[in-house]
Protein backbone atom coordinates (compact mmCIF):
# COMPACT_ATOMS: atom_id res chain seq x y z
CA UNK A 1 0.00 0.00 0.00
CA UNK A 2 2.87 2.37 0.85
CA UNK A 3 4.45 1.72 -2.57
CA UNK A 4 1.20 2.70 -4.22
CA UNK A 5 1.07 6.03 -2.40
CA UNK A 6 4.67 6.66 -3.45
CA UNK A 7 3.88 5.97 -7.10
CA UNK A 8 0.90 8.33 -6.94
CA UNK A 9 3.12 11.07 -5.56
CA UNK A 10 5.75 10.56 -8.28
CA UNK A 11 3.00 10.72 -10.88
CA UNK A 12 1.63 13.97 -9.46
CA UNK A 13 5.01 15.69 -9.34
CA UNK A 14 6.03 14.51 -12.79
CA UNK A 15 2.73 15.59 -14.31
CA UNK A 16 3.31 19.13 -13.02
CA UNK A 17 6.85 19.11 -14.41
CA UNK A 18 5.59 17.91 -17.80
CA UNK A 19 2.92 20.59 -17.77
CA UNK A 20 5.51 23.31 -17.24
CA UNK A 21 7.74 21.95 -20.02
CA UNK A 22 4.84 21.70 -22.47
CA UNK A 23 3.59 25.17 -21.60
CA UNK A 24 7.01 26.83 -21.57
CA UNK A 25 6.72 28.23 -25.12
CA UNK A 26 3.45 29.94 -24.18
CA UNK A 27 4.94 31.33 -20.96
CA UNK A 28 7.87 32.59 -23.00
CA UNK A 29 5.49 34.22 -25.49
CA UNK A 30 3.76 36.16 -22.70
CA UNK A 31 7.04 37.08 -21.01
CA UNK A 32 8.63 38.30 -24.28
CA UNK A 33 5.61 40.39 -25.16
CA UNK A 34 6.16 42.63 -22.11
CA UNK A 35 9.80 43.41 -22.75
CA UNK A 36 11.49 46.42 -24.30
CA UNK A 37 12.79 45.80 -27.78
CA UNK A 38 16.37 46.97 -27.19
CA UNK A 39 16.99 44.66 -24.24
CA UNK A 40 15.60 41.65 -26.08
CA UNK A 41 17.88 42.01 -29.07
CA UNK A 42 21.08 42.17 -27.10
CA UNK A 43 23.23 39.08 -27.06
CA UNK A 44 24.25 39.69 -23.49
CA UNK A 45 23.34 36.58 -21.57
CA UNK A 46 22.02 38.54 -18.58
CA UNK A 47 19.12 39.65 -20.71
CA UNK A 48 17.40 36.29 -20.80
CA UNK A 49 16.78 36.41 -17.08
CA UNK A 50 13.47 38.03 -16.15
CA UNK A 51 13.86 41.51 -14.75
CA UNK A 52 10.82 43.43 -13.60
CA UNK A 53 11.93 46.96 -14.38
CA UNK A 54 12.04 46.13 -18.06
CA UNK A 55 8.30 45.63 -18.03
CA UNK A 56 6.72 47.57 -20.88
CA UNK A 57 3.38 47.57 -22.64
CA UNK A 58 4.51 49.80 -25.50
CA UNK A 59 4.39 46.94 -28.00
CA UNK A 60 0.75 46.26 -27.08
CA UNK A 61 -0.08 49.90 -27.74
CA UNK A 62 1.72 49.68 -31.07
CA UNK A 63 -0.11 46.57 -32.33
CA UNK A 64 -3.47 47.90 -31.20
CA UNK A 65 -2.88 51.09 -33.15
CA UNK A 66 -1.75 49.20 -36.25
CA UNK A 67 -4.99 47.39 -37.04
CA UNK A 68 -5.22 44.68 -34.35
CA UNK A 69 -8.70 45.90 -33.41
CA UNK A 70 -10.01 45.49 -36.96
CA UNK A 71 -8.56 41.98 -37.24
CA UNK A 72 -10.02 41.15 -33.84
CA UNK A 73 -13.46 42.38 -34.85
CA UNK A 74 -13.34 40.39 -38.11
CA UNK A 75 -12.26 37.26 -36.28
CA UNK A 76 -15.05 37.63 -33.74
CA UNK A 77 -17.67 38.09 -36.48
CA UNK A 78 -16.30 35.16 -38.47
CA UNK A 79 -15.90 32.75 -35.54
CA UNK A 80 -19.33 33.53 -34.01
CA UNK A 81 -21.19 33.20 -37.31
CA UNK A 82 -19.38 29.98 -38.13
CA UNK A 83 -20.22 28.59 -34.70
CA UNK A 84 -23.91 29.47 -35.00
CA UNK A 85 -24.38 27.97 -38.47
CA UNK A 86 -22.23 24.95 -37.80
CA UNK A 87 -24.23 24.08 -34.66
CA UNK A 88 -27.64 24.56 -36.31
CA UNK A 89 -26.77 22.68 -39.51
CA UNK A 90 -24.98 19.80 -37.82
CA UNK A 91 -27.82 19.28 -35.32
CA UNK A 92 -30.32 19.15 -38.17
CA UNK A 93 -28.23 16.88 -40.33
CA UNK A 94 -27.13 14.62 -37.49
CA UNK A 95 -30.76 14.21 -36.45
CA UNK A 96 -31.95 13.50 -40.00
CA UNK A 97 -29.22 10.89 -40.44
CA UNK A 98 -29.97 9.02 -37.23
CA UNK A 99 -33.67 9.42 -36.49
CA UNK A 100 -35.48 10.37 -39.67
CA UNK A 101 -34.04 7.38 -41.51
CA UNK A 102 -34.64 7.77 -45.22
CA UNK A 103 -33.36 6.13 -48.37
CA UNK A 104 -29.75 7.06 -48.92
CA UNK A 105 -29.13 8.28 -45.35
CA UNK A 106 -26.32 5.74 -44.90
CA UNK A 107 -24.54 6.73 -48.08
CA UNK A 108 -24.88 10.43 -47.28
CA UNK A 109 -23.39 9.80 -43.85
CA UNK A 110 -20.45 7.99 -45.46
CA UNK A 111 -19.87 10.80 -47.98
CA UNK A 112 -19.84 13.39 -45.21
CA UNK A 113 -17.27 11.35 -43.31
CA UNK A 114 -15.19 10.95 -46.47
CA UNK A 115 -15.05 14.72 -46.99
CA UNK A 116 -13.20 14.85 -43.67
CA UNK A 117 -10.25 13.12 -45.36
CA UNK A 118 -9.97 15.44 -48.36
CA UNK A 119 -6.87 17.63 -47.94
CA UNK A 120 -7.98 21.29 -47.59
CA UNK A 121 -5.06 22.25 -49.84
CA UNK A 122 -6.67 20.16 -52.59
CA UNK A 123 -9.85 22.22 -52.38
CA UNK A 124 -8.12 25.58 -52.28
CA UNK A 125 -7.65 26.08 -56.03
CA UNK A 126 -11.18 25.28 -57.27
CA UNK A 127 -12.71 26.85 -54.16
CA UNK A 128 -10.96 30.09 -55.03
CA UNK A 129 -12.63 29.92 -58.46
CA UNK A 130 -16.06 29.16 -56.92
CA UNK A 131 -15.76 32.01 -54.44
CA UNK A 132 -14.72 34.43 -57.20
CA UNK A 133 -17.71 33.30 -59.31
CA UNK A 134 -20.03 33.95 -56.36
CA UNK A 135 -18.47 37.41 -56.04
CA UNK A 136 -17.37 36.63 -52.48
CA UNK A 137 -13.61 37.00 -52.77
CA UNK A 138 -12.11 39.47 -50.37
CA UNK A 139 -15.26 39.41 -48.21
CA UNK A 140 -15.76 37.97 -44.77
CA UNK A 141 -18.85 36.09 -46.03
CA UNK A 142 -16.75 34.02 -48.43
CA UNK A 143 -14.41 33.03 -45.63
CA UNK A 144 -17.31 32.29 -43.26
CA UNK A 145 -18.97 30.04 -45.85
CA UNK A 146 -15.71 28.12 -46.26
CA UNK A 147 -15.13 27.74 -42.53
CA UNK A 148 -18.68 26.50 -41.92
CA UNK A 149 -18.20 23.85 -44.57
CA UNK A 150 -14.92 22.65 -43.10
CA UNK A 151 -16.40 22.54 -39.60
CA UNK A 152 -19.41 20.49 -40.74
CA UNK A 153 -18.04 16.97 -41.43
CA UNK A 154 -16.61 16.57 -37.92
CA UNK A 155 -19.54 18.32 -36.23
CA UNK A 156 -22.14 16.23 -38.05
CA UNK A 157 -20.20 13.09 -37.19
CA UNK A 158 -20.09 14.04 -33.51
CA UNK A 159 -23.79 14.99 -33.32
CA UNK A 160 -24.75 11.80 -35.15
CA UNK A 161 -22.90 9.81 -32.50
CA UNK A 162 -24.57 11.84 -29.80
CA UNK A 163 -28.11 11.32 -31.14
CA UNK A 164 -27.44 7.61 -31.50
CA UNK A 165 -26.66 7.43 -27.79
CA UNK A 166 -30.02 9.00 -26.80
CA UNK A 167 -32.78 6.43 -26.30
CA UNK A 168 -35.52 6.84 -28.98
CA UNK A 169 -38.18 6.22 -26.31
CA UNK A 170 -37.78 9.82 -25.14
CA UNK A 171 -39.08 11.33 -28.37
CA UNK A 172 -41.63 8.59 -28.87
CA UNK A 173 -43.17 9.61 -25.56
CA UNK A 174 -43.30 13.23 -26.71
CA UNK A 175 -44.92 12.20 -29.99
CA UNK A 176 -47.57 10.19 -28.16
CA UNK A 177 -48.24 13.25 -26.02
CA UNK A 178 -49.16 15.07 -29.23
CA UNK A 179 -45.96 16.91 -30.11
CA UNK A 180 -45.04 17.26 -33.78
CA UNK A 181 -41.81 15.70 -35.04
CA UNK A 182 -40.18 19.12 -35.20
CA UNK A 183 -41.56 20.03 -31.77
CA UNK A 184 -40.15 16.84 -30.27
CA UNK A 185 -36.77 17.62 -31.83
CA UNK A 186 -36.62 21.18 -30.52
CA UNK A 187 -38.21 20.69 -27.11
CA UNK A 188 -37.03 17.22 -26.13
CA UNK A 189 -33.99 16.11 -28.13
CA UNK A 190 -32.00 19.36 -28.34
CA UNK A 191 -32.02 20.16 -24.59
CA UNK A 192 -30.68 16.67 -23.92
CA UNK A 193 -27.93 17.20 -26.48
CA UNK A 194 -26.37 20.27 -24.88
CA UNK A 195 -23.04 18.57 -24.03
CA UNK A 196 -22.58 17.54 -27.65
CA UNK A 197 -23.67 20.96 -28.89
CA UNK A 198 -21.17 22.76 -26.67
CA UNK A 199 -18.37 20.52 -27.94
CA UNK A 200 -19.07 21.27 -31.58
CA UNK A 201 -19.56 24.96 -30.81
CA UNK A 202 -16.08 25.16 -29.26
CA UNK A 203 -14.60 23.12 -32.08
CA UNK A 204 -16.14 25.34 -34.78
CA UNK A 205 -15.18 28.56 -33.00
CA UNK A 206 -11.55 27.53 -32.66
CA UNK A 207 -11.39 26.22 -36.22
CA UNK A 208 -12.51 29.57 -37.58
CA UNK A 209 -10.46 31.60 -35.09
CA UNK A 210 -7.18 29.90 -36.00
CA UNK A 211 -7.66 29.18 -39.71
CA UNK A 212 -4.86 30.57 -41.86
CA UNK A 213 -4.81 28.89 -45.30
CA UNK A 214 -8.19 29.96 -46.67
CA UNK A 215 -8.00 33.37 -45.01
CA UNK A 216 -4.65 34.00 -46.68
CA UNK A 217 -6.06 33.18 -50.10
CA UNK A 218 -9.52 34.72 -49.88
CA UNK A 219 -8.78 37.94 -47.98
CA UNK A 220 -6.53 40.55 -49.54
CA UNK A 221 -7.42 43.90 -48.01
CA UNK A 222 -6.65 44.84 -44.42
CA UNK A 223 -10.24 45.90 -43.82
CA UNK A 224 -11.53 42.30 -43.96
CA UNK A 225 -8.53 40.33 -42.68
CA UNK A 226 -8.95 38.02 -39.70
CA UNK A 227 -6.30 37.67 -36.98
CA UNK A 228 -4.09 34.91 -38.47
CA UNK A 229 -3.59 36.54 -41.84
CA UNK A 230 -3.75 40.09 -40.48
CA UNK A 231 -1.03 39.47 -37.89
CA UNK A 232 1.22 37.72 -40.37
CA UNK A 233 0.97 40.36 -43.07
CA UNK A 234 1.28 43.28 -40.66
CA UNK A 235 3.65 42.20 -37.92
CA UNK A 236 6.03 39.69 -39.49
CA UNK A 237 8.88 40.19 -41.87
CA UNK A 238 10.40 37.71 -44.28
CA UNK A 239 13.86 38.91 -43.39
CA UNK A 240 15.21 37.20 -40.33
CA UNK A 241 17.05 40.21 -38.96
CA UNK A 242 14.23 42.70 -39.25
CA UNK A 243 11.74 40.58 -37.33
CA UNK A 244 10.24 42.58 -34.45
CA UNK A 245 9.67 39.74 -32.01
CA UNK A 246 8.26 41.76 -29.13
CA UNK A 247 5.47 43.26 -31.22
CA UNK A 248 4.76 39.94 -32.86
CA UNK A 249 4.53 38.21 -29.46
CA UNK A 250 2.16 40.91 -28.17
CA UNK A 251 -0.10 40.37 -31.18
CA UNK A 252 0.12 36.61 -30.62
CA UNK A 253 -0.86 36.97 -26.95
CA UNK A 254 -3.84 39.20 -27.80
CA UNK A 255 -5.06 36.81 -30.48
CA UNK A 256 -4.76 33.79 -28.17
CA UNK A 257 -6.70 35.30 -25.25
CA UNK A 258 -10.19 34.18 -26.37
CA UNK A 259 -8.96 30.63 -26.95
CA UNK A 260 -7.32 30.54 -23.52
CA UNK A 261 -10.50 31.86 -21.88
CA UNK A 262 -12.63 29.24 -23.63
CA UNK A 263 -10.27 26.50 -22.53
CA UNK A 264 -10.19 27.55 -18.92
CA UNK A 265 -13.93 28.06 -18.52
CA UNK A 266 -15.28 25.30 -20.70
CA UNK A 267 -12.66 22.65 -20.07
CA UNK A 268 -15.17 19.99 -19.11
CA UNK A 269 -17.01 19.99 -22.43
CA UNK A 270 -13.75 20.14 -24.35
CA UNK A 271 -12.29 17.07 -22.74
CA UNK A 272 -15.56 15.14 -23.05
CA UNK A 273 -16.01 16.30 -26.65
CA UNK A 274 -12.53 15.16 -27.60
CA UNK A 275 -13.15 11.79 -26.06
CA UNK A 276 -16.60 11.43 -27.62
CA UNK A 277 -14.98 11.24 -31.03
CA UNK A 278 -12.66 8.47 -30.04
CA UNK A 279 -14.04 6.45 -27.13
CA UNK A 280 -16.38 3.67 -28.11
CA UNK A 281 -19.71 3.87 -26.33
CA UNK B 1 -46.70 10.66 -40.26
CA UNK B 2 -44.37 9.09 -42.82
CA UNK B 3 -44.92 11.98 -45.16
CA UNK B 4 -44.03 14.56 -42.53
CA UNK B 5 -40.94 12.51 -41.70
CA UNK B 6 -39.82 12.67 -45.33
CA UNK B 7 -40.43 16.40 -45.62
CA UNK B 8 -38.61 17.09 -42.36
CA UNK B 9 -35.64 14.98 -43.33
CA UNK B 10 -35.34 16.75 -46.69
CA UNK B 11 -35.53 20.11 -44.93
CA UNK B 12 -33.00 19.06 -42.33
CA UNK B 13 -30.44 17.57 -44.61
CA UNK B 14 -30.48 19.95 -47.56
CA UNK B 15 -28.45 22.85 -46.05
CA UNK B 16 -25.56 20.52 -45.29
CA UNK B 17 -25.80 18.83 -48.69
CA UNK B 18 -25.87 22.14 -50.56
CA UNK B 19 -23.01 23.74 -48.70
CA UNK B 20 -20.78 20.65 -48.60
CA UNK B 21 -21.58 20.05 -52.26
CA UNK B 22 -20.70 23.60 -53.23
CA UNK B 23 -17.59 24.06 -51.12
CA UNK B 24 -16.10 20.54 -50.96
CA UNK B 25 -17.60 18.03 -53.40
CA UNK B 26 -17.84 20.27 -56.48
CA UNK B 27 -14.30 21.68 -56.03
CA UNK B 28 -13.10 18.13 -55.42
CA UNK B 29 -14.36 16.86 -58.80
CA UNK B 30 -13.40 20.11 -60.51
CA UNK B 31 -9.93 19.56 -59.12
CA UNK B 32 -9.71 16.04 -60.55
CA UNK B 33 -10.81 17.41 -63.94
CA UNK B 34 -8.30 20.26 -64.08
CA UNK B 35 -5.47 17.93 -63.11
CA UNK B 36 -5.77 16.65 -66.73
CA UNK B 37 -5.67 20.16 -68.19
CA UNK B 38 -3.08 22.79 -68.73
CA UNK B 39 -4.63 25.29 -66.35
CA UNK B 40 -4.02 28.88 -65.42
CA UNK B 41 -5.98 29.81 -62.33
CA UNK B 42 -6.46 33.43 -63.46
CA UNK B 43 -7.16 32.70 -67.15
CA UNK B 44 -9.58 29.71 -67.20
CA UNK B 45 -10.37 30.40 -70.89
CA UNK B 46 -6.90 29.26 -71.93
CA UNK B 47 -7.23 25.76 -70.45
CA UNK B 48 -6.70 22.78 -72.72
CA UNK B 49 -6.66 19.01 -72.23
CA UNK B 50 -3.23 17.42 -71.88
CA UNK B 51 -4.03 13.95 -70.52
CA UNK B 52 -1.77 12.70 -67.77
CA UNK B 53 1.13 15.03 -68.59
CA UNK B 54 0.74 16.88 -65.27
CA UNK B 55 1.14 13.60 -63.39
CA UNK B 56 4.11 12.52 -65.51
CA UNK B 57 5.73 15.90 -64.99
CA UNK B 58 5.33 15.62 -61.22
CA UNK B 59 6.65 12.09 -60.95
CA UNK B 60 9.72 13.11 -62.96
CA UNK B 61 10.32 16.21 -60.83
CA UNK B 62 12.84 15.99 -58.02
CA UNK B 63 10.98 18.54 -55.92
CA UNK B 64 7.84 16.42 -55.97
CA UNK B 65 9.61 13.17 -55.06
CA UNK B 66 11.49 15.03 -52.32
CA UNK B 67 8.25 16.52 -51.02
CA UNK B 68 6.59 13.11 -51.02
CA UNK B 69 9.45 11.57 -49.02
CA UNK B 70 9.53 14.55 -46.63
CA UNK B 71 5.78 14.36 -46.07
CA UNK B 72 5.91 10.65 -45.30
CA UNK B 73 8.88 11.09 -42.94
CA UNK B 74 7.24 14.04 -41.16
CA UNK B 75 3.82 12.40 -40.90
CA UNK B 76 4.87 9.01 -39.60
CA UNK B 77 7.76 10.03 -37.37
CA UNK B 78 5.85 12.81 -35.66
CA UNK B 79 2.76 10.60 -35.23
CA UNK B 80 4.69 7.67 -33.78
CA UNK B 81 6.90 9.75 -31.46
CA UNK B 82 3.83 11.65 -30.34
CA UNK B 83 1.85 8.52 -29.50
CA UNK B 84 4.72 7.04 -27.48
CA UNK B 85 5.26 10.21 -25.42
CA UNK B 86 1.50 10.75 -25.12
CA UNK B 87 1.09 7.27 -23.62
CA UNK B 88 3.72 7.94 -20.96
CA UNK B 89 2.19 11.32 -20.08
CA UNK B 90 -1.34 9.90 -20.08
CA UNK B 91 -0.29 7.29 -17.53
CA UNK B 92 1.19 10.08 -15.40
CA UNK B 93 -1.90 12.23 -15.66
CA UNK B 94 -4.16 9.31 -14.80
CA UNK B 95 -4.14 10.06 -11.10
CA UNK B 96 -6.58 11.63 -8.70
CA UNK B 97 -5.36 15.05 -7.75
CA UNK B 98 -6.72 18.44 -6.88
CA UNK B 99 -7.42 20.64 -9.89
CA UNK B 100 -7.27 17.73 -12.31
CA UNK B 101 -9.62 19.44 -14.76
CA UNK B 102 -7.64 22.65 -14.85
CA UNK B 103 -4.36 20.74 -15.33
CA UNK B 104 -5.87 18.96 -18.31
CA UNK B 105 -7.20 22.06 -19.97
CA UNK B 106 -3.91 23.90 -19.41
CA UNK B 107 -2.20 20.92 -20.90
CA UNK B 108 -4.32 21.26 -24.07
CA UNK B 109 -3.24 24.87 -24.68
CA UNK B 110 -0.48 24.21 -27.25
CA UNK B 111 -3.03 22.29 -29.27
CA UNK B 112 -5.67 25.01 -28.92
CA UNK B 113 -3.64 28.03 -29.99
CA UNK B 114 -3.39 28.77 -33.70
CA UNK B 115 -0.68 27.07 -35.74
CA UNK B 116 0.45 30.53 -36.81
CA UNK B 117 0.96 31.58 -33.19
CA UNK B 118 2.78 28.34 -32.40
CA UNK B 119 5.00 28.63 -35.47
CA UNK B 120 6.18 32.12 -34.57
CA UNK B 121 6.71 31.33 -30.88
CA UNK B 122 8.91 28.43 -31.90
CA UNK B 123 10.80 30.47 -34.46
CA UNK B 124 11.41 33.06 -31.79
CA UNK B 125 12.54 30.57 -29.15
CA UNK B 126 14.88 28.86 -31.60
CA UNK B 127 16.12 32.07 -33.22
CA UNK B 128 19.78 31.78 -34.21
CA UNK B 129 21.15 34.64 -32.10
CA UNK B 130 18.49 35.85 -29.70
CA UNK B 131 16.39 32.75 -29.10
CA UNK B 132 16.20 31.56 -25.51
CA UNK B 133 17.19 28.02 -26.47
CA UNK B 134 20.50 28.95 -28.08
CA UNK B 135 21.20 31.46 -25.33
CA UNK B 136 20.70 28.85 -22.64
CA UNK B 137 22.89 26.37 -24.53
CA UNK B 138 25.72 28.87 -24.72
CA UNK B 139 25.15 30.03 -21.13
CA UNK B 140 25.85 26.51 -19.93
CA UNK B 141 28.72 26.20 -22.37
CA UNK B 142 27.31 23.50 -24.62
CA UNK B 143 27.87 25.53 -27.77
CA UNK B 144 29.94 28.55 -28.72
CA UNK B 145 27.76 29.83 -31.52
CA UNK B 146 23.98 29.52 -31.86
CA UNK B 147 22.65 26.46 -33.61
CA UNK B 148 20.58 27.25 -36.75
CA UNK B 149 17.71 24.91 -35.81
CA UNK B 150 15.34 25.78 -38.63
CA UNK B 151 17.76 27.18 -41.18
CA UNK B 152 20.40 24.49 -41.51
CA UNK B 153 19.61 21.79 -44.09
CA UNK B 154 20.71 19.06 -41.69
CA UNK B 155 18.61 20.08 -38.69
CA UNK B 156 15.52 21.65 -40.25
CA UNK B 157 13.52 18.44 -40.67
CA UNK B 158 14.32 17.26 -37.12
CA UNK B 159 13.28 20.64 -35.72
CA UNK B 160 10.04 20.60 -37.70
CA UNK B 161 9.28 17.09 -36.43
CA UNK B 162 9.94 18.29 -32.88
CA UNK B 163 7.58 21.23 -33.35
CA UNK B 164 4.86 18.96 -34.74
CA UNK B 165 5.22 16.56 -31.82
CA UNK B 166 4.85 19.43 -29.34
CA UNK B 167 1.77 20.86 -31.10
CA UNK B 168 -0.06 17.55 -31.49
CA UNK B 169 0.98 15.89 -28.24
CA UNK B 170 -1.77 17.40 -26.03
CA UNK B 171 -4.58 16.08 -28.20
CA UNK B 172 -3.16 12.56 -28.40
CA UNK B 173 -2.50 12.52 -24.65
CA UNK B 174 -5.99 13.61 -23.66
CA UNK B 175 -7.66 11.08 -25.96
CA UNK B 176 -5.43 8.22 -24.75
CA UNK B 177 -6.08 9.37 -21.17
CA UNK B 178 -9.83 9.22 -21.81
CA UNK B 179 -9.31 5.66 -22.98
CA UNK B 180 -7.28 4.74 -19.90
CA UNK B 181 -10.02 6.06 -17.65
CA UNK B 182 -12.77 4.11 -19.34
CA UNK B 183 -10.71 0.99 -18.84
CA UNK B 184 -9.28 1.61 -15.42
CA UNK B 185 -12.32 2.07 -13.25
CA UNK B 186 -15.37 -0.18 -13.25
CA UNK B 187 -14.43 -2.79 -15.78
CA UNK B 188 -11.19 -3.89 -14.16
CA UNK B 189 -12.88 -4.26 -10.81
CA UNK B 190 -15.63 -6.30 -12.43
CA UNK B 191 -13.04 -8.56 -14.04
CA UNK B 192 -11.28 -9.01 -10.69
CA UNK B 193 -14.56 -10.04 -9.14
CA UNK B 194 -14.85 -12.57 -11.95
CA UNK B 195 -11.41 -13.90 -11.03
CA UNK B 196 -9.26 -12.51 -13.85
CA UNK B 197 -5.52 -12.36 -13.21
CA UNK B 198 -3.31 -9.41 -14.23
CA UNK B 199 -2.33 -10.91 -17.55
CA UNK B 200 -5.91 -11.73 -18.51
CA UNK B 201 -6.96 -8.27 -17.41
CA UNK B 202 -4.45 -6.72 -19.79
CA UNK B 203 -4.91 -9.14 -22.64
CA UNK B 204 -8.71 -9.25 -22.73
CA UNK B 205 -9.74 -5.88 -21.31
CA UNK B 206 -7.15 -3.10 -21.41
CA UNK B 207 -5.55 -4.04 -24.70
CA UNK B 208 -8.69 -4.44 -26.84
CA UNK B 209 -10.17 -1.19 -25.54
CA UNK B 210 -6.99 0.83 -25.87
CA UNK B 211 -6.33 -0.86 -29.20
CA UNK B 212 -9.37 0.90 -30.58
CA UNK B 213 -8.26 4.24 -29.13
CA UNK B 214 -4.79 3.87 -30.60
CA UNK B 215 -6.28 3.06 -33.96
CA UNK B 216 -8.42 6.21 -33.95
CA UNK B 217 -5.55 8.39 -32.70
CA UNK B 218 -3.18 6.96 -35.29
CA UNK B 219 -5.55 7.35 -38.26
CA UNK B 220 -6.68 10.86 -37.35
CA UNK B 221 -3.17 12.08 -36.59
CA UNK B 222 -1.81 10.67 -39.84
CA UNK B 223 -4.59 12.37 -41.82
CA UNK B 224 -4.00 15.69 -40.06
CA UNK B 225 -0.22 15.66 -40.22
CA UNK B 226 -0.30 14.59 -43.86
CA UNK B 227 -2.64 17.43 -44.86
CA UNK B 228 -1.18 20.05 -42.56
CA UNK B 229 -0.13 23.13 -44.48
CA UNK B 230 0.19 26.24 -42.35
CA UNK B 231 2.45 25.03 -39.54
CA UNK B 232 5.37 23.94 -41.75
CA UNK B 233 4.76 26.80 -44.16
CA UNK B 234 5.09 29.39 -41.41
CA UNK B 235 8.00 27.60 -39.72
CA UNK B 236 10.28 27.18 -42.73
CA UNK B 237 8.39 27.94 -46.00
CA UNK B 238 9.59 24.48 -47.05
CA UNK B 239 13.22 25.52 -46.85
CA UNK B 240 16.18 25.46 -46.48
CA UNK B 241 16.84 24.11 -49.99
CA UNK B 242 13.55 22.19 -49.95
CA UNK B 243 14.59 20.07 -46.96
CA UNK B 244 11.21 20.54 -45.28
CA UNK B 245 9.17 20.92 -48.44
CA UNK B 246 5.96 18.93 -47.98
CA UNK B 247 3.24 18.05 -50.47
CA UNK B 248 0.74 20.69 -49.25
CA UNK B 249 3.45 23.36 -49.61
CA UNK B 250 4.30 22.06 -53.06
CA UNK B 251 0.61 22.35 -54.05
CA UNK B 252 0.43 25.88 -52.68
CA UNK B 253 3.62 27.02 -54.41
CA UNK B 254 2.67 25.45 -57.74
CA UNK B 255 -0.82 26.93 -57.68
CA UNK B 256 -0.26 30.39 -56.26
CA UNK B 257 3.37 31.25 -57.01
CA UNK B 258 3.81 29.52 -60.41
CA UNK B 259 0.08 29.72 -61.26
CA UNK B 260 0.03 26.21 -62.70
CA UNK B 261 -3.24 24.94 -61.20
CA UNK B 262 -3.18 21.77 -63.32
CA UNK B 263 0.09 20.48 -61.90
CA UNK B 264 -0.93 21.57 -58.40
CA UNK B 265 -4.22 19.68 -58.66
CA UNK B 266 -2.39 16.59 -59.86
CA UNK B 267 -0.25 16.68 -56.69
CA UNK B 268 -3.43 17.06 -54.63
CA UNK B 269 -4.98 14.02 -56.29
CA UNK B 270 -1.85 11.97 -55.59
CA UNK B 271 -2.02 13.07 -51.93
CA UNK B 272 -5.60 11.97 -51.58
CA UNK B 273 -4.85 8.65 -53.28
CA UNK B 274 -2.06 8.02 -50.77
CA UNK B 275 -4.36 8.81 -47.86
CA UNK B 276 -7.16 6.59 -49.11
CA UNK B 277 -4.76 3.68 -49.65
CA UNK B 278 -3.28 4.21 -46.18
CA UNK B 279 -6.65 4.33 -44.40
CA UNK B 280 -7.93 1.33 -46.38
CA UNK B 281 -4.88 -0.84 -45.63
CA UNK B 282 -4.80 0.26 -42.02
CA UNK B 283 -8.47 -0.58 -41.46
CA UNK B 284 -8.05 -3.95 -43.23
CA UNK B 285 -5.00 -4.89 -41.16
CA UNK B 286 -6.52 -3.81 -37.88
CA UNK B 287 -9.84 -5.51 -38.59
CA UNK B 288 -8.09 -8.84 -39.21
CA UNK B 289 -6.73 -8.53 -35.69
CA UNK B 290 -10.24 -8.73 -34.35
CA UNK B 291 -11.04 -5.04 -34.19
CA UNK B 292 -13.65 -3.27 -36.24
CA UNK B 293 -14.64 0.31 -36.66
Amino acid sequence: MKAKVKIERIKKISSIVVLIVILFPLIWMIYSSFRGQSKLISQDIKNIIPVLDEFSISSYKYVLEKGMLTFFKNSIISACTVTLFSVVISCMTGYALTRLKFRGSRIIGRIILFTYMIPPILIVIPLFIVIVKLGLNNTLSGLILTHITFALPFSIWLMRGFFLSLPPAIEEAALIDGASLFGAFVKVVLPLSLPGISSIAIFSFILSWNEYLFASILLTSNRVKTLPIGIITTFTSDYMYSQDWVRLMSAAVLSSIPVLIIFIFLQRSIVSGLSAGAVKE
Amino acid sequence: MRKSRTILSILFISPAIIIIGLIIIYPFFYNIVISFFNTDIFEPANNYFIGIKNYLYNFKSESFIGALVNTLILTFSSTIIQIIIATIIAIMLNVNMKGRGIVRSMYLMPWAIGAYVAAYIIRWMFDLNFGIFNQLLSLFGFVEKGIPWFTSPKLAMLSVIGAHVWKGLPWSTIVILAGLQVVSNDIIEASRVDGANHWQEFRYIVFPMLGYIYMVVFILRVIWEFNWFDFVWLLTRGGPSERTLTLPIQVYKTAFLIHDAGKASAIGVVMLTFLIIFVFIFLKVSSTEGESL
